[in-house]
């Protein structure tokens, strides 16, 4: 890899109680404009090590850099920065904050950070306007509250909430999950294909493992991490 | 992220509740406004008693307590220990640094309220609230021996209007054996209501509460007693051998100390001079257990209703968890999360404690009219002062520590919960 990791985790060891390991990963990476599939059943602590890559969590040991940044030697409140300056977050399901308008929850990410604000070109309204809209969405369904609008919608809208201020990774927790199988495909299409125009890397959490052939590598948590991962190496 | 934000988010996210954010208001406004107007009233009665009488420099009267006099003289309580003789009065009338004198005979009543015996002197000089002077409300004063003028209550409990007769009874009971049926006395006029005692009162001429005695030897009649007829007695001239009380203007008010001293020392008879305003906060201090009792109360109401704040945020939490990490993923930090609650509990308590003292000011306009006349509480204030104010902001503020608990609970989940959105 020539240019530098835009995620980078090496050593890292975590759990939550002293004496038991849930996390254990010698050494994971995310490239420039990567799309990488880490798959994964539930309780193999997907959840945990994404909580570790936004800076919530803390590693009980090892290094975790966020584009040249090692999140470990921070502050809390830096972490909490670095986290919306570099990443952007897409959840299962009720992505949406719902007191919020459309536009509200896509342009979310540019009150928390001037980074992200500072790489928009207009304000950050008409970004999120415009990321909405080649996401899909009508000016009909713009101006209807969050709640009304269908999952597939909802999650469109925290595809450009990610997407705006375009951060260096987007990290998608099983954002397809509550959608039926052509709705899913299509999603994907659409989140790589936007990524894309902005630069942007992607780590795609799920646990079906049929998903893994839209992206440019697959990474199976138990290689990751475990006792399996000895084999894997 | 600043500030303001977050209180836009904490209104945006209120709003999204806003039927429980009602409630919990409603019940803030509620409580803000019962103590702002037990404050409020406090110091509207405490005014408006305290201005029960004014512009009289004294009151003298037999020595007794300052408090016991004023008692008797002015809110028609308790009974005269002795009486002030004639002499003495013309006396201290015709004293040269005594503008006026205004003398009150009492010990008669009519079902249970007191009758005053004094001169016209009364209505020119008594003088209560800002300075207002007793009014007639129809009618005119009295002028014959057994004219009487009725004070506001008495006229409309008993529903007496000019032209009705009434008899008088000896003593100050409600129900009394001796009276003096014999003596019957014309409502000639009825006074405005003033919100002081003198609307409990009945008023007659000083030479009426001579003449329904004439005869009398010691509170009962004598046979002698049937021979002044009322013709016969107005025919006489009647000066009282002693009356109850004087209530003294002096020339000027520098000259009203050295008066009281001159008539505390009184050579002929003991007297007492009494300053009305200073006897009034003295009595009102014996009350004022009453009034700190009201307002802790009202206290406790106001706490009630910030921990109806508390408990409505605490309970939000768990469905908020999602809004929380949801937060957490576009960059909140643990403060922001933390301003975002504590500014949704002070936006609360500062709404809520508004609407009350704007509801309390609301009404208090409404019921001006009946609060001046039947409670002389002229003295409530109009607009709200640096005291509501400062009541918004004390229970703004202890909202805000309030708030500090649901927010540090809500940024320890966050931590637990990372950026997992859980249910």
């Amino acid at each position: 890899m020539s240019a530098e990791p835009v995620l980078s985790l090496q050593d890292v060891t975590f759990g939550y109680a002293p004496g038991d390991t849930l996390i254990d990963i010698d050494r994971f990476c995310v490239a420039p404009g990567e799309s990488v599939f880490l798959r994964g059943a539930s309780g193999t602590g997907k959840s945990t090590l994404l909580g570790l890559i936004g800076g919530i969590l803390v590693p009980r040991s090892g290094r975790i850099s966020l584009c040249g940044t090692d999140l470990t030697t921070l502050s809390g409140a830096k972490r909490d920065a670095a986290r919306v300056d570099h990443l952007g977050i897409i959840f299962q399901q009720f992505n949406l904050l719902p007191y919020l308008s459309v536009l509200g929850n896509a342009a979310l990410p540019c009150r928390f950070s001037a980074r992200r604000r500072r790489r928009l070109d207009m304000s950050p309204d008409t970004a999120a306007r415009k990321l909405v809209t080649a996401l899909g969405l009508t000016d009909r369904e713009l101006d209807r509250p969050v709640s009304e609008l269908s999952v597939g919608q909802q999650q469109r809208v925290a595809v450009a909430r990610a997407l705006i201020g375009g951060p260096d990774l987007i990290v998608a927790d099983e954002p397809t999950s509550a959608l039926d199988h052509d709705n899913r495909d299509r999603f994907i299409t659409l989140l790589d294909a936007q990524r894309k125009r902005f630069g942007s890397s992607l780590l795609f959490v799920s646990h079906d493992a049929t998903l893994a052939g839209h992206f440019d590598r697959a990474v199976d948590m138990a290689e990751l991490t475990g006792p399996e991962k000895a084999q894997a190496a | 992220m600043s500030g303001f934000t977050i209180i836009r988010l904490a209104l945006r996210s209120l709003w999204a509740r806003r039927m429980t954010a009602l409630l919990t208001i409603l019940s803030i406004a509620t409580a803000v406004m019962l103590f702002a107007a037990v404050e409020s009233i406090r110091q509207g009665a405490r005014t408006s008693f305290e201005r029960t009488i004014t512009e009289t420099d004294l009151i003298v009267g037999a020595r007794s307590s300052p408090i016991n006099l004023v008692l008797y003289s002015v809110f028609q309580i308790g009974n005269p220990t002795n009486n002030v003789t004639w002499a003495t009065y013309e006396e201290i009338a015709a004293r040269p640094d005594v503008g006026w004198t205004v003398p009150i005979s009492l010990g008669d009543s009519h079902r249970g309220y007191r009758v005053v015996g004094t001169t016209d002197a009364y209505f020119a000089h008594y003088r209560y609230g800002r300075s207002q002077e007793i009014a007639l409300a129809d009618g005119v004063l009295f002028d014959d021996l057994f004219d009487v003028v009725l004070g506001a209550q008495v006229a409309r409990e008993l529903d007496y209007r000019v032209g009705t007769t009434l008899t008088l009874s000896h003593g100050l009971g409600a129900t009394s054996f001796v009276n003096h049926d014999d003596k019957p006395f014309r409502v000639t006029g009825v006074l405005a209501p003033t919100g002081t005692p003198v609307d409990r009162s009945l008023y007659v001429s000083l030479g009426a509460i001579e003449a329904i005695h004439m005869g009398w030897q010691d509170g009962t009649p004598t046979p002698m007693s049937r021979l002044a007829t009322p013709e016969r007695l107005r025919q006489m001239r009647l000066t009282p051998e002693s009356i109850t009380a004087i209530l003294v203007g002096a020339k000027s008010r520098v000259q009203t100390l050295r008066l009281q001293r001159d008539l505390n020392r009184y050579a002929s008879e003991p007297l007492q001079a009494v300053i009305p305003g200073v006897a009034l906060s003295q009595l009102w201090n014996i009350v004022s257990v009453v009034e700190r009792a009201l307002a802790a109360i009202a206290g406790f109401v106001v706490a009630v209703g910030l921990i109806g704040i508390l408990t409505s945020i605490l309970t939000s939490l768990n469905e908020r968890r999602r809004e929380m990490a949801i937060l957490r993923s576009v960059g909140a930090k643990g403060r922001h999360i933390v301003a975002l609650l504590v500014s949704e509990a002070s936006l609360l308590a500062m709404i809520g404690a508004g609407l009350g003292i704007a509801l309390l000011y609301g009404g208090l306009a409404l019921f001006r009219p009946l609060l001046e006349a039947r409670f002389n509480m002229g003295g409530i204030a109009r607009v709200p002062g640096l005291y509501d104010l400062g009541v918004i902001a004390v229970v703004t503020g202890v909202a805000a520590c309030l708030g500090l608990i649901p927010a540090l609970l809500a940024l320890r989940r966050s931590l637990a919960d990372g950026l997992s959105v859980r249910f």
